[in-house]
């Protein structure tokens, strides 16, 4: 066995304390609830539709992110243009913003859209706001992923006599899939979790974070804490999987 | 073959300007440079990933300059193999390629058989620039790039990885253009050969003609190489002759041979037969005013026809029927009370010959 230093010894106990920080509260809601309440609450039709929706809409914002997210990664990363400074601080705007703040702003474009067409109070809402608030974690992993596939890779493809959309397709794509898988469980992530901005732009249907608020400013804690627990419940064995799915998604070493 | 017209380009610390520069269908052109002189800037205009600010690229007779690279029909290889890791050896030679008759005729002229289901991962440097190779071929370019291809390659496969390149350039004649700034590489593959400092294409010529006669100070001073021949590898291994056992032991591959010019012989260790060059590094070379009995096998007699000084050290030229070159101190110098005109022998061992 390794000696102990005092550096190591330094070093496992703050990183012990962050761990904690994290790690406390999270077992503290996980078993914060008996079965029987917990089995009670999944029967619950607004609890099941409300988690429903939740994964829904993060998966649909999740599509809309990876269909349009991805080209404009790949321009940011392979393309020098003048406005791309610019371009790259609109991309992270929505991390920067407090959440309540990007709800108010979406809320603006769409107060004058008629009936039938705006998507305030629908799930079209929900999915417009978790898009804005997670698609800059997406386009900033997939843009950091493109960037560390070589250029020569994509040129060498070229010079084969395959063309740029066969070689993205190809080479580009395929060379990133880690990044780009990594990109979108922050996506997907970030958007089951958002509350903020959802809250002012659609507050019925209720995703699984204004319920649990809901709840909890009506009836108090104990009425949404069964909610809460199966929320995180269901996110830590799903993000336990994809992120084995990532593991497994290793690029080979060296190109 | 590949044609280049007044081509420009503005690059960060100078203009690369190749006012003309045509190489033959079938030849490899070498351009040596150091580095920074733009070699990899021009390569890239010539694939396409990049545009010139002037001037045209002809290849076969069209012109390619607006061409976006996949519609050029020129391959390139880069320092790296940038194989595709994702694709085993054999899908990447396939990857380009929409015939698959030339597969079989690369594959065994590479020697790649037995390594066509394996991950690229797993590879030697040397294989996988032989697959990089392959896989440039099987897309029949009509000219082919070669950026430092032997660079990340260890030293001890160099020598087997360069002959399968001399090997491909027999058998397919394919038109290559190949940048380096090592002038032993560029020796053992070049038809001709040119030089490129700071973006200007300095000179061009017979490789035997630019390492002998150097256009500048400059270029003499990058190419670094005196007494450079050319001639022809006669092998001595069935001669009977005891006198030609060298000394120490050979190089493995390298056989006693004779190098002919037209003006003298030499006994020299060599690796091939036919045409080729021999090179006599000036510390090599040892002066006496008499005929001397050593273990060297060369020993020339010649007129010393010029003394040049260089710093702390002379250069002199002398005519031994071939024109060499040696450096002594000021003190040899004196002591062997040299002038133009004196007469002196030149001795020098065939191991100490570098032959290419």
């Amino acid at each position: 066995m390794k000696p102990i230093t005092l550096w190591n010894a330094i070093l496992s106990a703050l990183s012990g304390i962050c761990l904690l920080v994290v790690l406390v509260p999270v077992l503290y809601l996980m078993f914060g609830s008996t079965p029987g309440t917990l089995w009670e609450t999944l029967k619950d039709p607004e609890v099941l539709e409300s988690l429903g929706l939740t994964f829904f809409c993060g998966f649909i914002a999740l599509l809309l992110g990876l269909l349009v997210g991805t080209p404009l990664a790949y321009l940011l990363a392979r393309s020098d243009f003048k406005a791309k400074q610019f371009i790259q601080g609109i991309v992270d705007v929505p991390i920067v913003i407090p959440h309540p703040v990007a709800g108010i702003a979406l809320l603006l474009v769409f107060a004058n859209w008629g009936p039938g067409l705006s998507p305030i109070g629908s799930w079209t809402g929900i999915v417009i706001a978790m898009f804005f608030v997670s698609v800059s974690l997406f386009i900033n992993a997939a843009q950091a992923g493109f960037q560390a596939v070589p250029r020569e890779m994509e040129w060498t493809s070229r010079s084969l006599g395959v063309g740029p959309v066969k070689t993205f397709f190809r080479v580009a794509l395929p060379l990133n899939r880690r990044n780009l898988l990594a990109g979108a469980i922050m996506m997907w992530a970030r958007s089951i979790s958002e509350f903020g901005s959802i809250v002012i732009l659609v507050y019925n249907p209720k995703v699984a974070s204004v319920l649990i608020y809901d709840r909890f400013s009506s009836f108090g804690l104990s009425y949404s804490l069964p909610v809460a627990v199966i929320l995180i419940w269901l996110s830590v064995i799903l993000f336990f999987f994809m992120r084995t799915l990532q593991t497994r998604n290793r690029p080979v070493v060296g190109y | 073959m590949l044609v280049i017209e007044e081509l420009k380009k503005a690059l960060a610390p100078f203009v690369l300007e190749i006012p003309r520069l045509e190489i033959q269908k079938g030849e490899t052109f070498v351009l040596l440079g150091p580095t920074g002189a733009g070699k990899s800037s021009f390569l890239e205009l010539l694939a396409g990933f990049s545009q010139p600010d002037e001037g045209r690229i002809l290849v076969d007779g069209s012109d390619v300059t607006e061409l976006p690279p996949d519609q050029r029909r020129i391959s390139i290889l880069f320092q790296e193999a940038h194989l595709f890791p994702h694709l085993n050896v054999g899908e990447n030679i396939g990857y380009g390629a929409n015939d698959t008759t030339l597969f079989a005729q690369v594959i065994e002229l590479l020697g790649l058989e037995h390594l066509l289901s394996h991950e690229v991962s797993v590879l030697s440097g040397g294989e996988r620039q032989l697959v990089a190779l392959g896989r440039a071929l099987m897309v029949r370019p009509h000219i082919l790039l070669l950026d430092e291809p032997f660079n990340s390659i260890d030293p001890q496969s160099r020598k087997g990885v360069i002959e399968a390149f001399r090997r491909v350039h027999r058998e397919i004649q394919i038109t290559s253009l190949m940048v380096t700034h090592n002038f032993e590489e560029g020796l053992q593959l070049s038809d001709q050969l040119g030089v490129l400092m700071e973006g200007k294409l300095v000179q061009t010529g017979a490789p035997q003609e630019v390492f002998s006669t150097p256009a500048s100070e400059q270029i003499a001073r990058f190419l670094g190489a005196e007494n450079l021949f050319a001639g022809h590898f006669e092998s001595m291994v069935d001669s009977k002759s005891s006198a030609l056992q060298s000394p120490s032991p050979q190089p493995e591959g390298y056989f006693p041979a004779l190098f002919k010019t037209d003006s003298a012989t030499l006994h020299v260790l060599a690796d091939h037969e036919g045409p080729g060059y021999a090179l006599i590094q000036p510390k090599e070379i040892t002066l006496s005013l008499e005929p001397m009995h050593s273990s060297a096998l060369n020993q020339f007699p010649g007129t010393v026809e010029d003394i040049i000084h260089k710093g702390s050290l002379i250069q002199l030229k002398i005519n031994a029927g071939l024109a060499f070159k040696v450096f002594i101190t000021s003190q040899s110098l004196q002591e062997m009370q040299l002038v133009k005109g004196s007469k002196i022998h030149l001795i020098f061992k065939a191991s100490s010959v570098k032959t290419y």
